[in-house]
This record gives structure tokens, sequence and C-alpha cells, in this order.
């Protein structure tokens, strides 16, 4: 390891420890009641508390009071134990997120992009449905366990937006398509279910969130690869684009379903806490 | 006025099982407190309450008075206690974010708004204290240095009030030192400090007040010496001693690099079948990479490794019939449970059903059988995950630290059942511990490996040299 | 995303990914002219230029190989050089894409994104993605190990098989998250809107509007070039 100036200097007040710990601790009381001065002065430094609108100084007023008004707005709806609910008092659609399931959600996303690393590779393999065919599995199982836990409209886009801004870089047309699919996704919920309280909500947009961006995929081969001889089978004969999206479906079917299971069962071993 | 204060705190996370039960305890400012005990005793729970997880975060009952920094924490928000306390807690690789060392330490100024330049200086301080580089990359950290980080990334943020839970799990006898020296310093300048360990005799010579926490009740220790010795309640040996027998694996010059870091250097080291063969050394010593070389899990770089217990096993591949022979419990039982029941884990090697009644009759698991295996504690979870490996007979058997978690009277019980079956199986076993109380029963023959090299051999009398000689 | 890759100095990362789009989409568009070789070939260069040299003889192996298989595939079904020649174009720009990517250090797109004041949430959930995919690829590594110990690593069986390797990475999952939210609430971060300050913010210079300027003018020149 690289010695550092500042910790030369700061051992020279600690080199008294063999000599039993007596001497260590009178030792140590001395040289920091003297007049030593080393890095821990920068430590002593009162921390600047600030307001809540304090930042860096970087807003001026005008800015400020259009935070105040839609600091109001958004504190307007009536929370209680982190539940949000609207002026009828029901539970409200859009739950507000905890660094909880932020972080949650963060470590699914990092699970579904690690099992699918071949992904940036496949992705550029111009097979129709190829990719969606390879990640099913993972992108359903994953997203899935982490809708069981957190059950707040906007889970699977938050999902797919962390792991697409490193899918843009690898297979830019790839996270394009999977953070629209994750807003589409998040919509057919709030029509349907209302959010995620049911399993089957669950489920069901676990489920979609690889098929989804099928279409897209369709629609971006037609542009591009037009006379790409992977492609022309199922450009030919739409009844391959069919057979492979009920494929690509069927796996992430199963896969959601296997997030449910374990959920299910890591929920009654007491370790998913809501 | 103490930094923290408890009085008469209960706290329970499901209803009515208090973990801790009529709690007072006080800590001052410009000292090291020492919370000890056994885990599972409180101690994290304790030091929770303190620092605001509980019951920002971690819901549950809690009862009593807790006065952290003169003020009542009851009602303060999470956010509001962290500028108050600063908490370095366990598993410190689970808790690194950033790609640069420095970024992570400066990752808490950030969140508390400090100006730039005042982060710049505190991250050079707080990484010089620690003895870090801070332009190296966080992944190519070891287990120390990983601890050693996300301490320096909490006493960045400047709190007077600092907990450290089990901040030695990770370091060698050196990282100790460096750590223990920059709290000396930093209770030397009025901060308080509190630390929960339960090895003792690393921390005793650095502190300054000492409390046990024990079964949920905690009390001041007096004198620090006289319980330093009735903490080690030494289990006696039941077995029979060794009468030796033929060698089953021989390892000569085994060498392994991870990256630059040279783990092992060159052991030499012959197991004989039906001995209990002891691994000692500090943390970081590849104790841990020796078992894994033996159990075939990883391939040496260099040396050579040989086994005699089955010629069909073959040389170098870890079969499945390898592992029928050789039975392997790793460090953390969460990775080899899965099964939904205990009794299901049981019998999913055991090679019949009344073989698995058995075994859960010795290791007193009928209690537990329908419950679901990663639902249990850590301690019932490491005797289920041995159990089950037990249950498939391997010829030899691997245990890395198999005593954490447990209580004394488990501890017991499992070193009891361990003995018998090694009697009656005639089994090999060998065993790396850092637990005092259980390491003369669990050994016939001990090694202590140092610098990646088995540097002394001897029998149950360089147990006791190693754990209460030298320190 | 590999430190082997990483550029010294990389430009601004929010242009670095829209010159990734840029070029994806420019090269796709071009890939029949052969005009759109020597565009690919110009960002090679252009890369180079403002310090990309390592990654971008790194780059080189690979795209060879990619473009080889896929010109290899379609010359055999197709027998058509142009369509071969496209075939590598293709490929090609889909690899050129990838280098400002592959090249920047992840903090350095997180910072610019706090700087730009995206929602801490987002930028904490993106370093934790980045930093956790490694660390959970081993605890898959590892469970896979105790699966074998256990004698559950079998394929053969599908139902052990994956309850040996879901279960307690799931177990794990939840685990994992759970110590690094406590981690990071107990550092002061919160969400919503506390304050809060970016330390060594990414600032873009002149350099990088140069880069992106140059690059934008390149490929409005190639497209006109070919289509009108």
């Amino acid at each position: 390891m690289r010695e550092n100036n500042n910790f030369d200097k700061m051992n020279d007040g600690a080199d008294g420890k063999d000599e039993g710990k007596e001497t260590l601790l009178s030792e140590e009381k001395n040289s920091a009641a003297g007049a030593e001065k080393d890095c821990l002065d920068w430590l002593d430094e009162e921390i600047p508390v600030q307001s809540e609108n304090g930042g860096q100084g970087r807003e001026n007023s005008a800015k400020t009071a259009g935070r105040d008004k839609k600091r109001k707005r958004r504190e307007n709806p009536d929370i209680r134990d982190g539940v949000r609910y609207n002026k009828k008092g029901e539970v409200a659609i859009f739950q507000p997120f905890t660094v909880k399931d932020i972080v949650f959600l963060a470590i699914i996303g990092a699970a579904a992009l690690i099992t699918s690393a071949v992904m940036p590779l496949v992705a550029q393999v111009p097979i129709f449905g190829l990719p969606q065919l390879v990640t099913g599995l993972q992108m359903s199982v994953f997203p899935t366990i982490g809708l069981m836990k957190v059950r707040k409209t906007g889970s699977v886009f938050i999902v797919s937006l962390l792991v697409s801004v490193l899918e843009l870089f690898m297979a830019p047309a790839m996270g394009v398509t999977s953070l629209i699919s994750a807003i589409i996704i998040e919509a057919i919920n709030i029509l349907t279910f209302k959010g995620y309280r049911k399993d089957i909500a669950c489920f069901v947009s676990g489920m979609l969130i690889n098929p989804m961006t099928l279409p897209f995929y369709y629609l971006y081969c037609m542009a591009f690869e037009t006379d790409s001889i992977f492609f022309k089978a199922a450009g030919d004969s739409p009844w391959v684009a069919v057979g492979i999206s009920v494929a690509v479906i069927a796996v992430c079917a199963l896969g959601a379903g296997l997030g449910i299971l374990i959920s299910r069962e890591i929920r009654k071993a007491g370790l998913m806490k809501k | 006025m103490n930094a923290v204060e408890m009085k008469n705190v209960r706290f329970a996370y499901t209803k009515d099982t208090w973990v801790l039960d009529g709690v007072d305890f006080t800590a001052e400012y410009g000292k090291i407190t020492l919370l000890s005990g056994m885990s599972g005793d409180g101690k994290s729970t304790l030091l929770s309450i303190i620092c605001g997880i509980i019951p920002n975060m971690t819901p549950g009952t809690l009862e009593g008075d807790v006065t952290v920094a003169g003020r009542d924490v009851r009602g303060m928000k999470a956010g509001e206690i962290s500028r108050l306390v600063g908490c370095v807690l366990q598993n410190a690789e689970l808790q690194i974010v950033q790609s640069v060392v420095e970024d992570e330490v400066a990752f808490g100024c950030e969140n508390l708004a400090m100006p730039q330049e005042m982060i710049e200086k505190r991250v050079k301080a707080a990484c010089a204290m620690m003895e870090l580089d801070p332009s190296l990359k966080t992944r190519t950290l070891s287990g120390g240095q990983k601890q050693r980080l996300i301490t320096a990334a909490t006493l960045a943020m400047g709190q007077k009030i600092v907990i450290l839970d089990e901040p030695l799990a990770n370091l060698d006898k050196e990282g100790t030192h460096t750590l223990m020296t920059a709290l000396r310093r930093l209770a030397g300048r009025g901060y308080c400090v509190i630390v929960s360990e339960h090895r003792l005799d690393m921390v005793l010579p650095y502190v300054d007040e000492v409390w046990n926490i024990c079964r949920g009740v905690v009390r001041k220790v007096e004198d620090k010496q006289a319980y330093l010795h009735s903490q080690a309640e030494i289990i006696s040996d039941g077995c029979a001693p060794y009468n030796g027998g033929r060698p089953v694996l021989t390892l000569s010059g085994v060498t392994k690099k991870f990256g630059r870091r040279e783990i092992l250097t060159g052991v030499d080291l012959t197991v004989y079948e039906g001995e209990r063969l002891l691994i000692l050394g500090q943390n970081g010593c590849g104790k841990t990479t020796l078992m894994r070389i033996i159990a075939r899990l990883e391939k040496a770089d260099g040396g050579k490794t040989e086994q005699f217990i089955d010629k069909k096993l073959g040389k170098r591949r870890a079969c499945r019939r390898w592992f029928r022979e050789v039975g392997v419990v790793y460090q953390n039982p969460n990775y080899q449970l899965f099964m939904p029941t205990v009794r299901r884990e049981i019998e999913f090697g055991a090679e019949s059903k009344e073989y698995a009644d058995e075994i859960m009759d010795m290791f007193d698991l009928h209690s537990l059988a329908s419950r679901h295996p990663q639902s249990l504690s850590e301690g019932q979870k490491r005797r289920v995950s041995i159990a089950a490996v037990v249950a498939s007979r391997p010829k030899i058997l691997l245990l890395d630290e198999p005593t954490v978690g447990q209580d004394y009277a488990g501890l017991q019980r499992l070193t009891d059942v361990l003995g018998k079956i090694h009697e009656r199986d005639n089994n090999t076993m060998i065993t790396v511990t850092h637990d005092l109380r259980p390491a003369r029963a669990l050994c016939d023959r001990a090694v202590l490996i140092e610098g990646g090299k088995v540097v002394k051999e001897g029998g149950k009398e360089l147990v006791k040299e190693y754990f209460t000689g030298e320190e | 995303m590999t430190d082997t890759f990483h550029a010294k100095n990389p430009v601004y990362p929010l242009f670095g990914f829209f010159a990734a789009l840029l070029i994806f989409a420019a090269g796709l568009a071009t890939a029949k002219h052969t005009e759109g070789m020597w565009y690919l070939l110009g960002v090679w260069v252009w890369f180079l230029l403002f310090g990309y040299w390592r990654s971008c003889l790194v780059i080189i192996p690979f795209a060879a190989v990619f473009s080889g298989i896929f010109a290899g595939i379609t010359y055999l079904s197709s027998h058509e050089t142009a369509a071969t020649l496209a075939a590598v174009s293709r490929s090609a720009a889909v690899c050129l894409a990838v280098l400002p990517g592959l090249s920047l250090p992840a903090v350095k797109l997180t910072r610019n994104l706090s700087g730009l004041h995206v929602p801490r949430s987002i930028t904490l959930g993106m370093m934790i993605v980045l930093s956790f995919a490694p660390l959970l690829g081993r605890e898959i590594k590892r469970i896979r190990e105790a699966m074998r110990t256990r004698g559950a690593g079998s394929l053969l069986n599908p139902k052990v098989f994956y309850r040996a390797l879901l279960v307690p990475f799931a177990a794990r999952i939840v685990n994992i998250s759970d110590t690094l939210s406590l981690s990071v609430e107990t550092r002061g971060f919160c969400t919503g809107k506390a304050p809060y300050t970016v330390y060594h913010p990414v600032k873009c210079t002149a350099r990088d509007v140069i880069f992106l300027l140059g690059l934008v003018a390149g490929s409005v020149a190639v497209i006109v070039f070919c289509f009108i």
C-alpha cells in the first residue's frame, strides 16, 4: 500500500503501542491533548447545518418558491405508515419509494444484469427474438421477485431504467426499447390491476417485461436489417415471428411463475418483510 | 453529559419475545466502550437502537428511554440521527457502492451537503487514518481493506458518537492494530466510540469500559482480566486418544495466488485417516483457501495434492462421488440450505429416513423439523447445515468455522455430537475455528498457518499456546 | 465496463452517450454504401485523436472476429459481395458505438448525472447495479459450488436444481439489500429533496464540445453523401 505522508505524521504519536496497554492508553490521551497538528483536525470541523432548501446556494428564490409549491403538492396526500392515500381515502396508485425499495430494486437489476451477461453480444445478432429468448428466464424471475417485495407502481420502470442505462451503451436499441416497454407495462398494470397488491399483477407484469420489447425489435429489424438473411425467415413468413413470440412468452411465463413461487417461499420464511 | 444513555430499555422484533429486557447502558465521550457477548445475545440490536436503525428502519416494539447526545431519539428521523451518530455495520463488502475509494468515503459527506473543499480534506484525513490509498479501485480491495474503507466512510462524516459492530471480523492482527489505534485517537479527542466484538483478547488492551450482554441483559464489567478468563470456558474432549492411521490426503508445496496477492506460499500437510485436524491461524492467513483446495473447490497454482481415499475418485475433478466421500460445511450456512423444511434438508443427503431421524435426534433438530431453513437464526442454520452434510456419512468432514453463533450449551452439544459421530464412523475431521472454547475438543492434531505456510504442528498443547500463550 | 478499456480522459459522459447513439444510427443507415465504411474509419480516428487509443486498439480484434462471423455467414448464404460488405459495416458500427461506453468509468457517469440534478435515487441505483453485478456473480458461483457439495448440482434433476440455486440466491439478495440499505441510510442518504453536494463534479469543456461537433458534422456529411 502506498504510504501517505499525512499518516506518517500522525503515527508519530502512536508508537508506544507495544509497551503494554497502560502506556498505550496514557500516551494516546497525551498526544491527543497536546498541540499535535494532524489530519484529525479536519474531522473536528463543524458540519455546516443547512436548511431543507439550502443545497449549495445554487438556487435562486424563484426556484425555491417553485420547489416549495411542488413539495406542498406532493405532501398533500395523506401518508400514513409509508402508505399514501388519495383524497377519497383509498390507497393511492403512486406510492412513494423508500431508500430500501430503491436498493432492493437496484440489486434485483444487478442480478438480472449479471445473469444475462451474454445479452450485449446476443443483442447484435439479427435473429428475431433471439435476445429475448436467451434472457427471458432471468429477466422475468428477478423482476417478479422485485415486484413481490416492492409492490409499487413504477417498480418495473425503475428496474428497467437502471438496467437499461447500462444497456444503452452496450446495445442502444435494446436499451431504448426496454424503457419504452417498461412504461407500457406500467400503464397496462394501472389500467387492469391498479397496482401490485395482487400476486397475479406481479406475475403479469413480470412476464411481460421481455416479450413487450418484441414488437419494437420487429420494427427495428424491418428498418435496418431488411437484407439480413437471419431476419428474412421471420420477414417472409409472419408465422415464424409469431412462433418465436409465443416461445418467448412461454419462457417468461415460466420465469415469472418461478419468481412468484420463490418469493412466496422466502416470505413464508420471514425474510421478505415489508 | 453521557453520549448515550439507555434506561430500562426493552425491545422485541415480534410481539412479546424480548430481545432486550430492561437494559441500562451508558457510554461516555472520550472513551472506547466495548459491548461484548456471544452472537445472538442482542449486541447488534442494542447498537441498532442507538444509531436509529431501530425503530426507524427495522420495526419492532421499543420501550424505555434512549438519549443520544442529550436528545431523546424517539421521534427523531433517521436522517437527523445519522448526523449525530456514525455507524459502521457488519459485512463491509455488502456496503460498498462506489468504484473508487475516495468516492465511497465522500458518499456520506455528500449526503450531509458539506462544501466540496471540506469533503476533500475529510476524505484525505479519513483515508490516512485508515491507511487507505484514496485512488484505489474498491473492487480490488482485500476483506480487511474493505472493512477499513467502510470505517473511513463513516469517520469522514465526523459524528462525535461512532458505533462499530464487529469491526474486527475481517481484520488480521495488523489491521486490528490500525483500526483500534485510530479509534483510540478519536476517543482522545473526545469522541464517544462504542465497539461490539466477541473476540475479547483482541480488543481488551484498547478499550476503557467493558459491558457484557447476555440473554438481553446488560451489565458493566469492572475487572477486565477476570472477565476475559471467565469467558473462556473450555469444552473438554470426550473422545478416546488418536491411535494413528494411514495418510488419506497429502499436500506438498501447495501455492495459491489471487491476483497479485499470494495466499499460500508452499503448504506441506499430510492428513491421516480417522484423525481430527485443527487448522489455526490469523484472519486472512489462507485457512479457508487451504480448506477449499483440500475440498477441490479451488485449484492450487502450484504443488501437488494427492488423495488416498479411493482410487476411483481420481486426481483433480470434484465429481459427485467426491462430495459423497468428502463433506464440506461452508463458513456461511446460507448457501447450503435450499429445501423447504429442515426435515427434508436432512433427508436430502441421508441414506434413509431412519438415519435422517437419528441425525436429527443427535443434533436436537426435531423441534425445528417443519421450519423453513432460511427462517432459522444463524446459529440454528449452522447446526442444520452441519447435520445435513453429516447425514450423507462423508469419510472426510471439512468444517469451516462451525461454531459461530452457538451459545455455550449449544456449542457443547454440537462438539459432543461431532465427537460421537467421529468415534462411530471413524471419519476424518478437518476444522478451522477462531473459537477458543471448542478448539481442544475438536482436535487430535493442530497445525498453525502463518505467511501462507504451515509453521507449527502439534497436539492439544499447540491449541493452548495459540489461544492463550502469545496473546 | 472493465477497467482495461477506461480512457484516461473520456469526453463528457452525456456527449459520449449521444455519440454512441449517433454512430449506431448513422453507421447502420449508411451500411450499404462505401461512404459508410469511410465514415466509420473516420470515427475511429476521431476517437483515437481524443485519447481513446487503448479502447480503439483493444476493439480491433473483437470487431474483426465479430464482423468476420457475420460477413462469412452472409456471404455463404447470399454469395453477394455488396451484402457481405454491408454486414461488415454494420458490425463495425456496432463495435464503434460501444466504444464511448466501454471507455467511461462508471463514476464519471453518475457524477455527471447527479451534477445535472437527476434524482439521487436513480444515480445511487445505477451505482449499485454496477458494483453489485460482479458481487452477485460471485455469489452465484459460491451457490453453484455449495450445490455441488450437497449433490444438488445436476441439471438432470431440474426441480432440485432450481430450488438449490434460486432459494439461497433469493435469500441472499434480500439479505444483501437489507444490509446495504441500512448502511446507505445510516450514512445519511435519503430520497426526496434533502440538500446534497457533488464531490468532483464533471464539467463540460471546449474539448468535449469539439468532439461532439466533429462527430455530428461527420455523421451529417456521410448521410448527405449517401442519400442526397
